[in-house]
């Protein structure tokens, strides 16, 4: 019996090696010789690695895609984009959660953060790159149980421990399902890739059922309508560092998942797509109006941003070439670079406002950017890049989306979600108007120190908001 | 013994599993119900790769990380459940619901 | 006789699980929810899988509901009294649920293949050489998997310093 790994096995499996062993590395350190910053160190150098590592994928994706472990994992240029996307957002939330969880308890909980941080990042990259079921079961997994741990951190929060309890159970009630339903599908069809999703949507019913469970689990992951429920609670009681993490890797990750293994035109048409993603659009803004705490608007915002990726899901289901399908499948990465760029930005933005207030309703935002106009600003522009602000990127993600639906004859829908995209202007203006034009309120003593380096780095992906804005080619490096 | 059975009793497991999870008495009443969801999966990935020998051992091989994974699901539910009791002194899933809606 | 044992077997189970629904008490459910894994575990037996019905007795009884029991018993409240019931409401659904699902294993026949046809199961040799060849890499993860919740709940069974009220673990 040969062991048999090939040269794609190696190239396709080394992020995976550094991430892994950075993460069992700070393990061991931790447990000879605790050092914070030594941990924080490797963990980053990992995270680097392992984006180095993903730069020679990109390249041999180019032409074609590449599969890897006996069509374990299956690589696109998308998907590696996103993957790289995936690493930086774990090493930004590393960076700005440096000084606020992970002094927590004396340094007690630096371990169990970076070591739960690599985890789940490699959890990520294997659900992005999955083209086996049992490979995607267990990259969901190994991405949401490291981020059940790690929203519940601040133990002495009753928010964060609220916050970790509803994402586990709607977390592991999701896993069920895709159980379920992989089962379903693996019975009716005898096969485990991506193409077996779509032989049993035309077979029997178990079949469709199967398909059908197997998306309303994904469905769940991502927090589209009627599913959405948990995002709200959860993103706002998660330590805001780790929501930065959730909003741009998971969503990203469960998306490109979405878009490999759920069902093209069979099971559900371009209208239901389309229908799927307006009522996600159109209740993600109408519930993000009424929130005065700006994590949970974000938390909204987001349902909001995947209703008009499920629309670009409905123009796949409506295209007919296959080259039609990859154009798409790139114009949903650039979105989710973009969202997750803008996201990143905010949310850590946010965190760095919150040390200084203390939370993140808007009464105790006003006005804050007079005391911190660097931090504003870049709250400011990755607000403009979610809300779709001409010359950011989040302004050309949505006009590539579509674009892409008029393409395919969904121009009354598209019509629909640019309205609704306008209308979601309100809450950003509105988070806007409460940062910049209100007076701030008296500002009590606090132990705050201003966190320079987080600050510069969240520079990074606010830049990168613009520059992507206006060359969107630059994103495929 | 015809397929059919194995569907049937693996779907009224999970039928079973989703009303314990859905109806929320009890935090480890619905960690179990989701035990049984697992279970029933396990079930139809064991049974039918009997019934589709082209794919060798995917079925069982599936069975098995569920199996595993459950195991690991199971580590960190019970070790929240601990912290939700130990922080509000309730195990009802619906009495823990304190922040702004 | 197959046949038979399955019939026994899958009963069985059925009826532990219907169990485990309509205990009132925390422990008595966990233990009828272990007795539908020994059900389930005779049902893998017969279907030709000894390995996985090994360590299904192994892990999911020995190791998970030990663990639900160890918790069970730390959440001491619950463990002897009585659970309020608003279960009434629950049971018509269930059984609606379960008319649901017959009728829909009924309606997706047609892919029977009788106890003649079937060919025999795979042998452990065939599971152990796919476990190093094609499922290496999920093999593989799952070790990274296992790291992750260990890490994940001591993280989270630790006392909370610096809080003001008493750890329970």
């Amino acid at each position: 019996m040969e062991l048999g790994l090939t040269a794609n096995d190696w190239l396709l499996a080394a992020p995976f090696l550094w991430l892994a062993g950075a993460g069992v590395l700070v393990l061991i350190w931790d447990a000879v010789r605790p050092q914070p910053l030594a941990e924080g160190i490797v963990s980053w150098i990992g995270l680097g690695l392992a984006a180095v590592a993903c730069l020679p994928i990109l390249e041999a994706v180019r032409t074609e895609p590449v599969e890897a472990f006996s069509g374990m994992l299956s690589v696109n240029v998308p998907v590696i984009v996103l993957a790289i996307l995936c690493l930086g957002a774990a090493a930004f939330c590393g960076i700005v959660a440096w000084r606020s969880l992970l002094p927590y308890e004396g340094g007690r909980h630096t371990t169990a953060f970076w070591t739960l941080l690599l985890f789940s990042t490699f959890g990520m990259v294997l659900t992005l790159w999955a083209n086996h079921m049992a490979t995607l079961f267990l990259g969901v997994e190994c991405l949401s149980l490291p981020l059940y741990v790690l929203v519940a951190l601040r133990r002495d929060q009753s928010d964060s421990i609220e916050a970790g309890l509803k994402y586990f159970l709607l977390g592991a009630f999701a896993s069920g399902f895709m159980a379920f339903g992989m089962a379903m599908v693996y019975a009716a069809t005898g096969d485990m890739s991506p193409a077996a999703i779509s032989a049993a949507a035309e077979g029997s019913s178990l079949g469709v059922f199967g398909v059908a469970l197997l998306l309303i689990a994904l469905l769940f992951k991502v927090a589209a309508v009627p599913f959405h429920l948990w995002v709200a609670d959860v993103y706002q009681g998660a330590p805001t560092p780790v929501t930065a993490l959730m909003a741009t890797g998971t969503k990203a990750a469960t998306v490109a998942a979405l878009l490999r293994w759920a069902p093209g035109g069979e099971l559900m048409g371009p209208q239901s797509w389309a229908m799927l993603g307006c009522l996600t659009l159109l209740i993600g803004n109408l519930t993000a109006l009424n929130q005065s705490n700006l994590k949970r608007m974000l938390a909204l915002s987001g349902v909001a941003h995947v209703g008009i990726l499920l629309f670009a899901f409905a123009a796949r289901a409506a295209a007919e070439t296959a080259e039609a399908t990859s154009q798409i499948g790139d114009t949903l990465g650039y979105y989710l670079v973009a969202y997750g760029l803008a996201a990143t930005a905010a949310f850590g933005a946010l965190e760095l406002l919150e040390r200084r207030v203390g939370h993140s309703e808007s009464a105790s935002l006003q006005g804050i950017a007079r005391r911190q106009p660097l931090l504003a600003g870049v709250l400011c522009i990755a607000l403009l890049s979610l809300a779709g602000f001409p010359l950011t990127a989040g302004f050309l993600a949505k006009y590539f989306v579509f674009v892409e639906m008029i393409r395919h004859g969904l121009s009354s829908w598209a019509v629909i979600g640019i309205l609704l995209t306008l209308f979601g202007f309100a809450y950003y203006l509105k988070a806007l108007v409460t940062l910049f034009m209100q007076e701030p309120p008296e500002e009590r003593p606090s132990l705050w120190r201003p966190d320079w380096v987080a600050t510069m780095a969240l520079l990074v992906p606010t830049v990168l908001s613009v520059v992507f804005g206006v060359w969107p080619k630059a994103i495929q490096l | 013994m015809p397929l059919e059975a194995y569907l049937a009793v693996a779907a009224v497991l999970f039928v079973i599993g989703l009303t314990m999870v859905a109806s929320r008495r009890n935090l480890v009443y619905v960690l179990m119900g989701l035990e049984l969801i697992l279970n029933a999966a396990n079930l139809n990935l064991v049974a039918f790769n009997r019934f589709h020998p082209e794919s060798h051992v995917d079925g069982q091989m599936t069975a098995l990380f569920v199996i595993i994974l459950a195991a690991a699901e199971a580590a960190i539910a019970l070790a929240i459940v601990l912290n939700a009791y130990s922080h509000f002194e309730t195990i009802r899933p619906d009495d823990i619901d304190t922040m702004k809606d | 006789m197959a046949t038979a044992l399955f019939y026994l077997f899958g009963a069985g189970a059925l009826f532990s699980a219907a169990n485990v629904v309509f205990r009132r008490q925390a422990v008595p459910a966990a233990i009828w929810l272990v007795t539908c894994f020994f059900f389930l575990a005779g049902e893998f037996l017969l279907l030709g899988f000894p390995f996985l019905a090994a360590i299904q007795i192994m892990v999911y009884v020995g190791a998970i509901m030990v663990l639900f029991l160890f918790v069970i018993m730390l959440l001491d409240l619950q463990a002897h009294q009585p659970i309020q019931s608003q279960f009434r409401h629950s049971i018509g659904g269930a059984l609606a649920l379960v008319l649901v699902a017959l009728a829909f294993v009924a309606a997706s026949g047609g892919q029977a293949l009788e106890a003649e046809n079937q060919p025999a199961a795979p042998e452990i040799s065939a599971l152990v050489e796919a476990l190093f060849t094609r499922y290496l890499l999920p093999f593989e993860v799952t070790s990274v998997v296992l790291v992750a919740a260990i890490v994940g709940a001591l993280t989270l069974g630790r006392s909370p310093g610096g809080s003001d009220h008493p750890a329970k673990s």
